[in-house]
């Protein structure tokens, strides 16, 4: 084994040390425009990519070469069990991929750490081994492909890459990472035998082959969903998306730049109240600020890459980087390279460190505020246990307001306080409708005797591209002079607004219809780390009857196409009973990867 | 060595004395579907324990489908098939040991170099005969310190076959080895396996489509047909069974459904040359029956018996005239 450890080696050696070089030149090229390590998820996610590419070409050359018989059986044909053939082939080339893709970051790491004054932390060495995981991972699936009688098992790598790349701390992040290693060396290596044709005997062996496959055509179903609406859309039609005016006399962006005043206007058409009438007619008039949920979920400690920005302070031109082993900002001079100074709680030299790791001024459940002249931190609001920001403060109509899990707050500045940086005092608060999720976006409006706020309520972020179709709702509520709220106005099913929606932090998770227990497992990571991420992705499942029927029906014939599919196979009763409960289960992805997996007798017999 | 080989005697390791079968290879009813092609059909064989065995067929008749079931790599879509006496769908380390295989393109891993190929076979293969090897891959001229893929075809060849038989294999498949080789290549390649197998247990079957080395190396003649077994014999006896007549005729010969037995006809300098299988002297009286002026039996060599009888069913002779 060891020799064929060494002979495949070998093979790569010059590849790897060529491509070591190349990462690591391009690591220095971009350390001179950026900080590699406090880059962003979204860039240090693209570089995640090009490694995980690097993996998965790897194993089209190295396990792709043996495709070919004679090649095959040079390689399989020996005294060797396949396992531990596949164990060299694998380790040959975790050996190579250390080299192009975890030395030049470790040297990068270290030089960076020794030889200048920037922020690194423990998570950043684990980091590197996260990369060299997911390459890992990558060159696995590349070589399960190879040896599967269908190439389409590639897209087992979807399904570690959702699963495994959580937001949460990279020590954590261990957990999920080697279970998804383990489970995708356990695949790739039973599907490493010599007849790669033959179906899978062992039954456990085939629910642990068949489950990320199901997982993985399970997000490419609902993208490919998706990429036929937007296909549509370019040939001019918009099947399940609203069209704010089909008019062509309607003035589209003032109308736009009016939505605000328009959307509140509209919840008040239906009013009873004797004022909404008057209410109506100032809105033109009137200052709208628009609130929404843009903050998904705050940074935790040391988690991979950074999400709360490094900060500036031009005047003296000193740039804060968070350090997550000091929870602290270190002030560092980007010219000379020297450093200024560590920033605690209390601002510059305090020694109290954050409780929280902080982003966009704020933390999780505090806000604070920077006196850039005395280089000092106060806080402005705290919020109680149980309750967090889900998104940054808009500073209008003489207010701070905010928006959180439970409530919208509107705080006007002490202006009896001695300093400018003295806490805020609570003008008002409305809480949010209990058992809806986070309104979609909030309109805030301030009348001469009180406050009007607007609010959608909608599960349309499981919808994107079907917006029309969710049950998009709106609240309008009357907040008087002595913060009490009444509720004046509320419409139902609204077909009229819609507001796009991001998705989730990393990539946009399929929809459940799809297949409602693929859904629930997909967000298996997020239930169980409340604790560790927050606030957690997971969303209740909307109620709209179409959906419901459009899953049965996809359920009903994925159960149908299998028991077609499975009448020509050699499959015994209990599998095939197998199938058959797993298609009805688990929807369309159950029957492509039925297909994948259970080779048909030849028709002729 | 010759094709006059000596069916092995029992020797103290021999298949019966461990209990297993006294076949090398046993099929039974081996059927394999590509789709709509079959490629084997309901192929029964048995190959016998210490003989050199060559299959012959044209292309697509199934040979190589079978080595791929024999080894292991495929499935037959039913029958089953044993190798040394074991089940070819479940074969151990174990059983790999004991079988060699060297294949028509030689793939070798051609980043090495010869060398380290060797000692690395070396070390897989408990039994491996040191000086076997040398002997044969002197034939080639091959040097350690060569690199696999600067060596030339022929040369690869040579390697690989040493290091099939020095891995001591009980039974070695040759999977049409001298394809592509030139003549000095071949007849180094054929005088290394006839040098090795001189006083030597091991089992080989030679798939090729050279008559000439057939009939040099082969005990046991095997021909495959569409995935059938058409013939399976030691080649002397096969050529018996064809025999070649030579006749004038005064204008066209008579019509090949006049004539039992007609494999090929060919017109050679104004003579019709009929090659037939299993006629005896009552031919040439049909001959003459049908108008032959003169007839007179000539010799027949393996590699026409065989191309005649893998062409009987062709409607285009191969050199001669139409039948018609």
């Amino acid at each position: 084994m060891i020799d064929l450890i060494r002979s495949e080696w070998r093979r790569f050696r010059w590849l790897a040390l060529m491509v070591a070089a190349c990462h690591g030149f391009a690591l220095v090229l971009l350390s001179r425009v950026v900080d590699v390590p406090q880059l962003g998820y979204e860039e240090q996610g693209a570089m995640l990519v090009v490694y995980m590419l690097l993996g998965l070409t790897l194993a089209l050359l190295q396990v792709g070469s043996y495709r070919q018989t004679s090649r095959w059986l040079w390689l399989i044909h020996r005294p060797l069990p396949p396992a531990r053939i596949f164990a060299a082939l694998a380790l040959s080339a975790l050996a190579q991929l250390s080299v192009a893709v975890l030395a030049p970051l470790l040297v990068f790491l270290i030089a960076t750490d020794l030889m200048t004054t920037h922020v690194l932390d423990s998570h950043h060495y684990v980091s590197i081994f996260h990369a060299l995981a997911f390459t890992m991972m990558a060159w696995l699936a590349g070589a399960h492909a190879c040896t599967s009688r269908h190439k389409a098992a590639v897209v087992v790598l979807l399904a570690p890459w959702f699963l495994a790349l959580q937001m949460t701390s990279v020590w954590w992040l261990l957990l999920p990472v080697i279970a998804c290693l383990a489970w995708l060396v356990f695949i790739a290596r039973h599907s490493f035998r010599a007849n790669r044709d033959a179906p899978i005997t062992r039954h456990s062996v085939l629910l642990l082959t068949a489950l990320p496959l199901q997982i993985a055509f399970f997000l490419l179903i609902f993208q490919v969903s998706k990429a036929g609406i937007a296909l549509v859309g370019l040939l001019g039609q918009t099947p399940g998306r609203t069209v704010l005016s089909s008019d062509p006399d309607v003035d589209v962006e003032k109308m736009m730049r009016n939505l605000s005043q328009a959307a509140v206007a509209k919840g008040l058409e239906g009013s009873s109240d004797p004022r909404a009438a008057g209410w109506r007619e100032q809105l033109p008039l009137l200052e709208v600020a628009t609130l929404s949920p843009d903050i998904e979920r705050f940074p935790v400690r040391h988690q991979l890459s950074n999400i709360g920005q490094p900060w500036w302070d031009d005047k003296r031109n000193i740039k804060w980087t968070f350090s997550h082993d000091r929870m602290q900002f270190q002030g560092r001079n980007p010219t000379s390279g020297e450093v200024q100074g560590w920033w605690g709680t209390g601002g510059l030299g305090s020694p109290q460190p954050f409780a929280e790791v902080p982003a966009f001024g704020m933390t999780r459940s505090m806000l604070y505020s920077i006196d850039g002249e005395l280089e000092s931190q106060h806080e402005l609001v705290r919020l109680p246990d149980g309750e967090w920001f889900v998104g940054r403060p808009v500073r209008a109509l003489d207010r701070v307001l905010l928006m959180t899990n439970q409530r919208v707050l509107a705080y006007r500045t002490d202006r009896a306080a001695q300093s400018k940086f003295a806490p805020l005092i609570l003008d008002w608060q409305l809480p949010l409708v209990k058992g809806e999720p986070i309104p979609l976006h909030g309109n805030v409006v301030e009348l001469l005797d009180g406050w009007l706020v607007s609010l959608f309520y909608s599960d349309d972020r499981e919808f994107e591209g079907f917006e029309s179709l969710s049950r998009q709702w709106e609240q309008v509520v009357y907040i008087d002079a002595d913060g009490k709220s009444t509720v004046v106005g509320e419409r139902r099913d609204i077909r009229g607004q819609h507001v796009s929606f991001v998705g989730s932090v990393i990539a946009p998770v399929a929809s459940w219809w799809v297949s409602p227990p693929l859904y629930a497992l997909l967000h298996l990571p997020d239930l169980l780390n409340t604790g560790l991420t927050h606030p957690p992705r997971f969303e209740p499942l909307p109620t709209i009857p179409l959906f419901y029927w459009l899953t049965s029906v996809l359920m009903l014939f994925s159960l149908v196409g299998a028991y077609f599919w499975l009448r020509v196979t050699n499959a015994c009763k209990f599998r095939r009973a197998l199938w058959l409960v797993s298609c009805v289960l688990m929807g369309l992805p159950a029957l492509l990867s039925l297909i994948c997996l259970e080779p048909r007798k030849t028709p002729c017999h | 060595m010759s094709a006059s080989h000596q069916l092995r005697v029992a020797v103290a390791d021999s298949p019966a004395r461990r209990g297993e079968s006294n076949y090398v290879i046993e099929t039974e009813g081996l059927d394999l579907w590509y789709g709509r092609k079959k490629a084997l059909n309901q192929l029964s064989l048995r190959i016998p324990h210490g003989r050199i065995h060559a299959i012959v067929g044209a292309n697509g008749a199934g040979k190589s489908s079978l080595f791929r079931i024999l080894l292991g790599i495929q499935s037959p879509s039913s029958g089953r098939a044993t190798i040394l006496g074991h089940d070819c769908t479940a074969l151990t380390e174990r059983e790999r040991a004991r079988i060699g295989f060297v294949n028509e393109e030689h793939s070798l891993p051609t980043w090495l170099r010869v060398g380290e190929l060797v000692s690395m076979q070396r070390r897989l293969y408990p039994q491996w005969d040191e000086q076997r090897y040398r002997n044969i891959v002197d034939h080639f001229h091959v040097l350690p310190e060569q690199r696999i893929a600067s060596i030339s075809r022929g040369e690869r060849a040579g390697v690989n076959l040493a290091m099939g038989l020095a891995q001591n294999p009980e039974l070695l498949i040759l999977d049409e080895p001298t394809l592509g080789l030139d003549v000095v290549a071949k007849r180094a390649f054929l005088e290394a396996v006839l040098s090795s197998i001189d006083d030597d247990d091991t089992t080989i079957i030679y798939c090729s489509h050279q008559m000439d080395e057939i009939e040099r190396l082969a005990d046991n003649l095997i021909i495959l047909e569409r995935g059938e077994l058409k013939h399976m014999s030691p080649p002397d006896e096969f050529c018996e069974r064809v025999s070649l007549w030579i006749a004038e005729f005064p204008a066209l010969p008579p019509e090949a459904s006049r004539l039992p037995g007609v494999l090929q006809v060919q017109r050679i300098d104004g003579l019709f040359h009929f090659l037939v299988l299993d006629q005896d002297e009552d031919f040439g009286s049909r001959l003459e029956a049908n108008g032959a002026l003169r007839h007179y039996r000539g010799a027949v060599n393996l590699d026409q018996a065989v191309n005649a009888f893998l062409t009987r069913n062709h409607s285009v002779p191969t050199l001669g005239i139409s039948l018609q």
